[in-house]
C-alpha cells in the first residue's frame, strides 16, 4: 500500500515545475561551484608543490654560511590543500597557506587567499557545500509546505484517509519522497566531489576519502531529514498552505541566512582574538619573562640537556664546564628550548579561543542546524581550523628540528671560531618538510558534537512532525 | 479616501497585527545588534592603532634620546654603535578609520590597516604577521548594518508586501473592496507605500539613532554627510526592491506565486549573482599567486646575500655623491641588511605590480558586472562610505610601500656609507600619513549605478501603472 502512496507522491513532485526548476538550478550551481572549486584547488596545489621545490633549491644553494644566519633565513612549510576542498573549502580561504619556519619565532600561516579575492564574494559562499546548505532547505520547504496543509485545503486529505490510508503510511510516504529528493541531490554532488578527490595530485588514501565522503553524505542526509521533519510539522500545523509557506520561508531566512552570521559575531565578541600587533607584543613579553638567568640551575640544566642531545650521550655539569663548545651556538639552542613551551602555550591559547568561538556557535546551532552542518562538513572536508592546527603543529616540530640542526652544528663545530661558516653541502643534512593529512579520526573527534546536534535535529524534527501529524490529521 | 483612512484600514488589516509588530521589533533588534557589532569591531581597530602608535613612539623615543646623548657628548651610557642608524628608525602607519566605519565592516577584518615601516623589514613581511583572526568567523562574516540592509531589508519588504492584492484576491474579496469606490491603483500604491514605509521608518530611525548614540572619534557633524549618502543609497536600494515587489504583485497571481517569485529574485540578486560572478571573475582574472611572490623574494634574498659586495659596489656607483666613511661606527651588518632588503623589494616589485594590475582588472570588471545585481551596487557604496572597501585598504598598502621606498632613497646612501642620521636630518623626515580620497570622489564611482537603479525603479513603476490600468478583477462588473 505504502509503495502506491510513495509512487503517487513521487509523481506529484516530478510534475511540479517549480521543484524541477529549483533542482536543475541547484545542480547547475553545484556543478559550477564544483568546477570553480576544483580549478581553485588544482591551482593552489600546483603552486604549493612548485613553491616547496623552489624553496628546497634555494635552501640548498646557500653556499657557505653561518648556520644561525641560515636558521633566520629558515624554510617555508607550504600547506597542501585538502582534496575535498573543492566540495567544501570551509575556512581554508581565510587561513594562511604557508608558514615561515625560522629561528626564535613560531609564525602564523600567512597569505590568506581570501585577502586577494573580491569583496562581493563575501556576500555568500559559492562552494558546493555553501550552495547545498542554503538551497537544500529551500527545495525541501517548497516540496513540503503544502504536503499536508494543501491536501487539507483542497479536501483531498479527508478523501485519502477515508479510503483507508493510515496517517502513518501517508506521513511516511510524504516524508520519504521529500527527503529522498533532497538526499539524492546532495549525494550526487558529494559523490562527484569524492571521485575528483580520488584523482587529485595529493590524494588521501582511497579508504580515507570514501569514509569522508560517506560521512559527508550522511550529514547532509540528516540535515535533509531535519528539514523534511520541519516542513511536514509546519504543514501539519497550518490550516493554509500559504501560511505554511510563509512560516517555512521565515525559518529558512533566519536559520540559514541570519543566525550563522549573528552566531559568528557573538562568538567573536565572546572570545576575542587579539590583533596581530598585540599578539607579538604580548608574546615578546611572555618570552622575556620566561627567560632565566644564565647562572641559574634551570639554565644550567637546559645547557646540559642541549649538549647531551647534540652528542647523543649524557653529559654531566662538571664535564660541560670543561668542554670546548661554541658559546653562541649553546646560548641560541638553550633559548630555543626555553622558549619552545612559551611559544606553544601561546598558540594553544589562540587555538583555545578558536575552539571557544566554535562552542559559542554551537549554542546557536541549537537554533539552526545549518551551523552544525557547516562545522561537520568542513571538518570532514579537512578544511576546518582543527585541520589547520594539525598542519601548524607539524610545521612547528619541523621548525624545531631545522633550528636544532643549525644550532648544533654551530655548537659542536664552531668552537673557537669568531665567524663560523657551515660548508655548502651542510644544508643537505637538514630534513625536508613532508606533510601527511590527518586521518579521518581527527575529523570525527573535531565534529562529534556537531554530528550529535545534527542527529538531534533530525530526530526531534521528525518526531515532532509525526506527533503533530498523528494528532491533527483525523477524518 | 484620505491617507489617514488608508492608514486606519492598513493598521487593522496588516500593520497593527501582533505578528507585524513582532517582525518589526525583531528587525529593529537585529539592526541595533548589527550596528553595535560594527562599533565593537571599530573600537578593536582603534585600540590596536593606539597601541601600535604608542609602541612605535616608545621605540623612537629611545632612539632619539640615544642620538641626542651622542650629539650632546658627555654622558654616553645610552649610546651604542647603532645609535643614529637609519635602519633602526620605525614609522607608525595606519589607515584612518572613516566617520561611518561602524556601519560596514567590509574588508577591514581581513585586510591590513596598520603596520610598522622599517628598512629592516622587506615589503613582503610588512603585512604578513597579522593573521590571527579566527578563520571560521571571517568566513561567516561579521553582521553589520550593511549586511542587514543588503540581505534582510529586501526579505522583510517581501514578507510585508507580497500579498498587496493577492490576499484579497485569494479570499475572493477584491471585487468587494474595489466596489467601495476605491481605484485599484490607489489601493495598490497606498498599501505598498504604507507597508514598506513602516519597514523603512524602523530602519531609518534605528540608523539615525545609532549614528548619534554610538560614540566616535569623529564629531556628529563629520558623520552626518556620509550618513546622508548612506541613507540615499539605502533608499534607492529599498525603492528598487519595493518596485520589484510591485511588479510581481501587479501580475495579479496567487500569494504563493508572488512569494516564490520574489524569493527567487532575492536569491538570485543577493546570493547567486554576487557569488557566481565573484567566482567567475577570479577564474578569468586570476591573481598572481602569493607563493610565487614569496619564492621570488627568497631566491633574491639568497642571491643578494651571496653577491653583497657587488651590490654595495653597484650602489656606490649609483650614488657617486656618497661619502663612504671607512671609519664608520655603524655596524656593517646593517648595511648588508639594507642592501639585501632593497634588492628583494626591487626584485619583487614587478610581482606586486602584477597583483595591482590584476586587482584593477577585476575592479574594472566588477564596475560593469555590478549592474547585474542591486546587492553588489549597495555593497560597493556602503563599503566605500564606511571606508572599509578593499580598494581603500589596497591604496593604504601601496602608500606604505611608496613611503618606505622614498625613505630608502632618502637615507640609503648614508646607510651604505655607514653614516648615522643627525637629529636635524631625522627631524626633516616626515612621518607616514594616508592620502585619502574625498567622499565626492568615492560617490562619483557609484553615481551611475545608483542612477541605473533609479532608472530601473522608474521603468518598473511605469510598467506597474500600465498593468494596473488594465487590471481585471474576476467577478467585478465594470
Amino acid at each position: 500500500m505504502i509503495s502506491y502512496i510513495i509512487k503517487k507522491e513521487a509523481m506529484e513532485v516530478s510534475r511540479d515545475g517549480r521543484t524541477r526548476l529549483l533542482a536543475i538550478v541547484m545542480l547547475l550551481l553545484g556543478l559550477t561551484g564544483l568546477l570553480a572549486g576544483w580549478a581553485n584547488y588544482a591551482d593552489q596545489q600546483r603552486n604549493a608543490l612548485f613553491a616547496q621545490e623552489d624553496d628546497q633549491t634555494v635552501f640548498l644553494d646557500q653556499g657557505e654560511r653561518n648556520p644561525h644566519s641560515a636558521a633566520h633565513f629558515g624554510r617555508m612549510a607550504y600547506k597542501p590543500a585538502s582534496p575535498l576542498a573543492s566540495f567544501d573549502p570551509g575556512a581554508a580561504p581565510f587561513m594562511g597557506q604557508v608558514i615561515w619556519l625560522e629561528a626564535h619565532q613560531r609564525n602564523p600561516a600567512m597569505f590568506r587567499p581570501a585577502a586577494d579575492s573580491l569583496e562581493l564574494g563575501r556576500l555568500s559562499n559559492f562552494s558546493v557545500a555553501g550552495i547545498l546548505t542554503v538551497l537544500l532547505p529551500l527545495l525541501v520547504f517548497l516540496l513540503g509546505y503544502s504536503a499536508l496543509a494543501g491536501e487539507r485545503e483542497h479536501g483531498t486529505l479527508r478523501q485519502t484517509l477515508t479510503a483507508g490510508t493510515s496517517t502513518g503510511k501517508l506521513f511516511a510516504a510524504k516524508y520519504i519522497v521529500i527527503a529522498s529528493t533532497g538526499i539524492a541531490l546532495a549525494a550526487v554532488t558529494i559523490i562527484a566531489s569524492a571521485v575528483m578527490a580520488l584523482f587529485s595530485p595529493v590524494a588521501l588514501s582511497a579508504t580515507d576519502t570514501l569514509v569522508r565522503a560517506l560521512g559527508l553524505t550522511a550529514f547532509y542526509a540528516v540535515y535533509v531529514l531535519a528539514l523534511t521533519g520541519f516542513a511536514l510539522l509546519v504543514s501539519a500545523l497550518c490550516k493554509q498552505s500559504r501560511t505554511a509557506l510563509l512560516v517555512l520561508l521565515g525559518i529558512w531566512a533566519v536559520a540559514v541566512m541570519v543566525l550563522p552570521r549573528v552566531g559568528a559575531s557573538v562568538a567573536a565578541q565572546t572570545f576575542p582574538i587579539p590583533d596581530g600587533a598585540q599578539v607579538w607584543s604580548e608574546l615578546r613579553a611572555d618570552i622575556a619573562s620566561n627567560r632565566v638567568a644564565p647562572d641559574s640551575a634551570e639554565y644550567k640544566a637546559a645547557e646540559q640537556f642541549v649538549v647531551s642531545r647534540a652528542l647523543g650521550r649524557d653529559v654531566s655539569l662538571a664535564e660541560l664546564a670543561t668542554m670546548d663548545l661554541n658559546a653562541s651556538g649553546l646560548r641560541l639552542e638553550v633559548t630555543e628550548v626555553l622558549d619552545y613551551a612559551v611559544l606553544n602555550n601561546f598558540y594553544a591559547d589562540i587555538y583555545d579561543r578558536y575552539a571557544g568561538q566554535r562552542d559559542v556557535r554551537r549554542w546557536f546551532a541549537l537554533l539552526s542546524p545549518a551551523i552544525a552542518l557547516q562545522h561537520a562538513s568542513s571538518a570532514f572536508a579537512g578544511t576546518d581550523f582543527v585541520a589547520h592546527q594539525h598542519f601548524s603543529d607539524v610545521a612547528e616540530v619541523q621548525r624545531n628540528n631545522i633550528v636544532r640542526v643549525m644550532n648544533e652544528d654551530l655548537l659542536l663545530n664552531g668552537a673557537g671560531a669568531t665567524t663560523y661558516l657551515a660548508g655548502e653541502n651542510f644544508w643537505e643534512e637538514v630534513p625536508e618538510f613532508t606533510y601527511q593529512f590527518p586521518p579521518v579520526s581527527l575529523a570525527w573527534r573535531s565534529a562529534a558534537f556537531d554530528i550529535l546536534l545534527l542527529l538531534l535535529w533530525g530526530a526531534i524534527a521528525t518526531a515532532l512532525a509525526w506527533t503533530v501529524t498523528r494528532n491533527r490529521l483525523t477524518v | 479616501m484620505t491617507l489617514r483612512d488608508w492608514f486606519t484600514v492598513e493598521w487593522k488589516l496588516s500593520i497593527g497585527r501582533p505578528a507585524s509588530w513582532v517582525l518589526l521589533a525583531l528587525f529593529a533588534a537585529l539592526l541595533i545588534y548589527a550596528a553595535s557589532n560594527g562599533k565593537s569591531r571599530l573600537d578593536n581597530r582603534l585600540d590596536a592603532i593606539d597601541r601600535h602608535q604608542a609602541e612605535v613612539s616608545q621605540t623612537m623615543s629611545t632612539w632619539q634620546t640615544s642620538l641626542e646623548q651622542k650629539e650632546a657628548g658627555g654622558d654616553q651610557t645610552g649610546v651604542t654603535p647603532r645609535t643614529g642608524a637609519a635602519m633602526d628608525v620605525r614609522f607608525s602607519s595606519y589607515l584612518p578609520q572613516a566617520p561611518l566605519a561602524d556601519f560596514a565592516i567590509g574588508q577591514s577584518d581581513i585586510l591590513p590597516y596598520l603596520s610598522t615601516i622599517s628598512l629592516a623589514t622587506p615589503d613582503i613581511r610588512i603585512f604578513s604577521r597579522y593573521e590571527f583572526e579566527d578563520p571560521v568567523s571571517l568566513m561567516l562574516g561579521g553582521f553589520d548594518l550593511s549586511t542587514a540592509i543588503i540581505v534582510l531589508l529586501p526579505l522583510l519588504l517581501i514578507v510585508v508586501c507580497f500579498d498587496l492584492i493577492s490576499a484579497d484576491r485569494d479570499a475572493n474579496r477584491l471585487g468587494l473592496t474595489l466596489s467601495q469606490g476605491v481605484s485599484i491603483s490607489s489601493l495598490f500604491w497606498n498599501r505598498l507605500l504604507l507597508r514598506s514605509g513602516m519597514v523603512l521608518l524602523v530602519l531609518l530611525i534605528v540608523s539615525a539613532l545609532m549614528l548619534f548614540v554610538q560614540s566616535s572619534v569623529h564629531s556628529p557633524g563629520e558623520r552626518v554627510l556620509p550618513f546622508l549618502v548612506w541613507t540615499l543609497g539605502t533608499l534607492i536600494y529599498a525603492a528598487f526592491w519595493i518596485t520589484v515587489i510591485a511588479l510581481v504583485a501587479a501580475y495579479n497571481r496567487r500569494s504563493e506565486f508572488n512569494i516564490m517569485a520574489l524569493l527567487s529574485i532575492w536569491l538570485a540578486f543577493v546570493f547567486i549573482v554576487p557569488s557566481a560572478t565573484s567566482a567567475i571573475l577570479e577564474t578569468v582574472y586570476p591573481t598572481p599567486t602569493r607563493l610565487s611572490y614569496l619564492a621570488e623574494a627568497r631566491e633574491t634574498e639568497n642571491a643578494a646575500r651571496l653577491q653583497e659586495a657587488d651590490l654595495a659596489n653597484q650602489f656606490i656607483l649609483d650614488h657617486p655623491e656618497m661619502l663612504v666613511n671607512e671609519e664608520a661606527e655603524i655596524p656593517a651588518f646593517l648595511r648588508s641588511n639594507f642592501l639585501v632588503n632593497r634588492t628583494i623589494d626591487e626584485a619583487t616589485r614587478p610581482i606586486l605590480d602584477e597583483f595591482d594590475a590584476a586587482a584593477r582588472q577585476r575592479e574594472a570588471s566588477v564596475g560593469i558586472i555590478r549592474y547585474l545585481s542591486p546587492a553588489i551596487i549597495a555593497q560597493g557604496l556602503f563599503n566605500d562610505v564606511a571606508g572599509n572597501s578593499a580598494g581603500r585598504h589596497q591604496r593604504y598598502v601601496q602608500q606604505v610601500r611608496e613611503f618606505k621606498a622614498n625613505y630608502s632613497e632618502q637615507v640609503g646612501p648614508g646607510v651604505v656609507a655607514g653614516q648615522p642620521l643627525t637629529m636635524a636630518e631625522f627631524e626633516r623626515i616626515e612621518g607616514f600619513s594616508f592620502r585619502d580620497e574625498t567622499l565626492s570622489e568615492a560617490l562619483a564611482r557609484h553615481l551611475l549605478p545608483l542612477l541605473f537603479l533609479l532608472l530601473l525603479t522608474t521603468v518598473a513603476v511605469v510598467i506597474v501603472n500600465k498593468r494596473l490600468r488594465t487590471f481585471h478583477v474576476v467577478g467585478k462588473q465594470d
